[in-house]
């Protein structure tokens, strides 16, 4: 599969990154989601062949949104986690959420399963239907950007 | 000095096993999975307040978990409900006070509508607690109680990890 430039570009720096993290032995956060995110450039690349590159400000669109069909509890991702990705969150329950900007919490979207986990109920909550790998990946990057 | 009740209380709100360890591993015992899952969104609930049929049908109703889906993998899931039905109030490692009054054809799948918690709080049941924004007072025996390994606090518990 032919990867989106902007995509291969990041991943060669993240590799870069990665002999520098290792050296400061450091978690590889970067690398690990440059390769989250190829994973949902792939899918979103299989599920339509005009994919080019995920859009941070889609991405923001899609975290503020109010969907019509989303349950009462849980309106919008930014009910839960603020308008302002940058600050911490609270869950219904009162418990504190970290950050979802990468600059706050350097270790979001690096390990595949727990995104998996998380997108797979916060979309039911919220869209009340499985979200795209477009979608996950417009997410992640404007998360990135943040 | 100390009523004896709130002595057991106390003993019996440390979730079993989960002190130990704050930091799951990849050989992480079933307290610490349930801890961390499950204390990603609310203090993690010592099993023991809850029958086990209770549990069941917290766990078979995940996808709409007080109103959100927190639906699990499959091998977390059976994990977590095996440790539940143990260490449940009447399960083998759990403990039958917390029964008391419960009649055998309700299955609260709140522990504020269990008879021991509604009499022992019985103060707390005013308008307000247990709707609206007096839920996350009712919910976070952490507010009131020393809860230790429940997956409480500010840092997010099991939300923080990668």
């Amino acid at each position: 599969m032919k990867l989106p430039i902007r995509l291969s570009v990041t991943l060669l720096l993240a590799g870069s990154l990665a002999a520098g993290a290792a050296a400061a032995a450091t978690p590889d956060f970067a690398a690990a989601r440059a390769a989250i995110l190829a994973h949902y450039a792939a899918a979103a690349h299989k599920a339509d062949p005009n994919f080019k590159a995920f859009s941070a400000a889609a991405g923001r669109s899609f975290f503020l949104a109010h969907p019509a069909g989303a349950r009462p509890a849980t309106p919008s991702c930014s009910y839960c986690h603020t308008t302002d990705p940058r600050n911490q969150g609270r869950t219904r329950a009162g418990k504190t959420i970290l950050p979802m900007a990468i600059s706050r919490t350097p270790s979001r979207f690096t390990k595949l399963s727990k995104v998996r986990l998380w997108f797979r109920r916060n979309c039911q909550s919220v869209y009340r239907r499985a979200c795209t790998a477009q979608e996950k990946g417009n997410y992640i990057t404007f998360m990135a950007s943040q | 000095m100390m009523h004896y009740r709130n002595i057991i209380l106390a003993a019996m709100l440390l979730v079993p096993g989960a002190a130990q360890a704050a930091t799951p591993t990849p050989t992480a015992t079933p307290a610490q999975i349930y801890t961390k899952q499950c204390g990603a969104c609310h203090m993690a609930y010592p099993p023991t307040l809850l029958p086990a049929r209770s549990w069941q049908a917290v766990i078979t109703g995940l996808q709409h978990h007080f109103g959100e889906d927190a639906t699990l993998g499959r091998r977390d899931t059976a994990t977590i409900a095996t440790f539940l039905a143990e260490n449940a109030a009447d399960g083998p490692l759990g403990n039958r006070e917390f029964l008391r009054g419960l009649p055998p054809t309700m299955t609260p799948q709140r522990i504020t509508d269990m008879p021991f918690w509604r009499v022992i709080h019985a103060r707390l049941l005013r308008p307000g607690i247990g709707t609206g924004p007096g839920i996350r007072k009712a919910a976070a025996c952490n507010r009131c109680h020393n809860v230790n390994g429940g997956g409480e606090g500010g840092e997010g518990g099991g939300e923080s990890g990668g």
